[in-house]
């Protein structure tokens, strides 16, 4: 897994190339981290070239909405699969940002 | 299809990184053929137990080995994990909701709603499921 961030303003687009699992996620926890404490009060998570989540993957999406929530920032999930979408419902966690589609 | 497929059996490490590789090669293998929807959802449940198997069972340590065999069966999938470790108090944790916020504990309710069948034995150092595939989506 990597991932690039294109950031202007408070804005910043996190494009992730690979699976959001429990390998990968102490890679991507310290960017998401550093986008908020940095500043970014919107932030876009775009999973076009994500194929799995795991339930520490969505885990690492709710901590960074939660922190967001703390700064009145906004967070969302972009580009997902069929089976990430059916994934968010399942686990009721569509209730808490937007999930796009690809 | 999925009866021509021959199963794989293991004995991996109890490391993070082995619960990838048998992953992928899961997914590259076994899994290739089936419709995404179930492939998922397989490769999901076997990442879900594998990693309850290294980090509750053998205590990420990498020493301990875990088995796993995944295996088509008619209409399906069935994977099963066991661990050397202590197990784990499956029942109190089994169907549990997770908090809508929680960051945390969301491993085991992804195999009570992905598997058609969750069989924990034991001390919980054992897990066997099975994934029926929905109609339309077997081939």
């Amino acid at each position: 897994m990597n991932f690039e961030i294109r950031r202007e303003g408070e804005t910043a687009v996190v494009a992730v190339h690979g699976d959001i699992v429990a390998t990968s996620v102490p890679e991507l926890r310290p960017a998401l981290r550093d986008l908020v404490r940095s500043g970014a009060r919107d932030i876009v998570v775009d999973l076009a070239q994500t194929a799995m989540i795991d339930s520490t993957g969505l885990g690492l999406l709710l901590s960074a909405f939660n922190s967001l929530s703390k700064v009145q920032g906004k967070f969302q999930v972009v580009h997902a699969s069929d089976e990430i979408r059916e994934l968010f419902r399942t686990m009721r966690i569509h209730q808490h940002f937007p999930v796009g589609g690809r | 299809m999925t009866g021509l497929q021959p199963g794989v059996r293991r004995r991996l490490p109890a490391a993070r990184d082995a619960v990838d590789r048998l992953c992928r090669e899961v997914r590259m293998g076994l899994l290739a053929g089936i419709p995404p929807r179930e492939r998922f959802a397989v490769e999901l449940l076997l990442r879900e137990a594998l990693m309850n198997a290294v980090v509750h069972g053998a205590q990420d340590q990498p020493d301990a080995e875990i088995d796993c065999e995944v295996r088509p069966v008619a209409g399906g999938i069935q994977i099963r994990i066991q661990d050397g470790g202590r197990g784990f108090d499956w029942r109190a944790h089994r169907r549990t909701v997770p908090e809508p916020f929680a960051e945390r504990g969301r491993g085991l309710y992804i195999l009570d709603r992905y598997a058609s069948q969750v069989r924990f034995s034991g001390n919980g150092s054992q897990v066997e499921m099975t994934r029926m595939f929905q109609q339309g989506e077997a081939s």
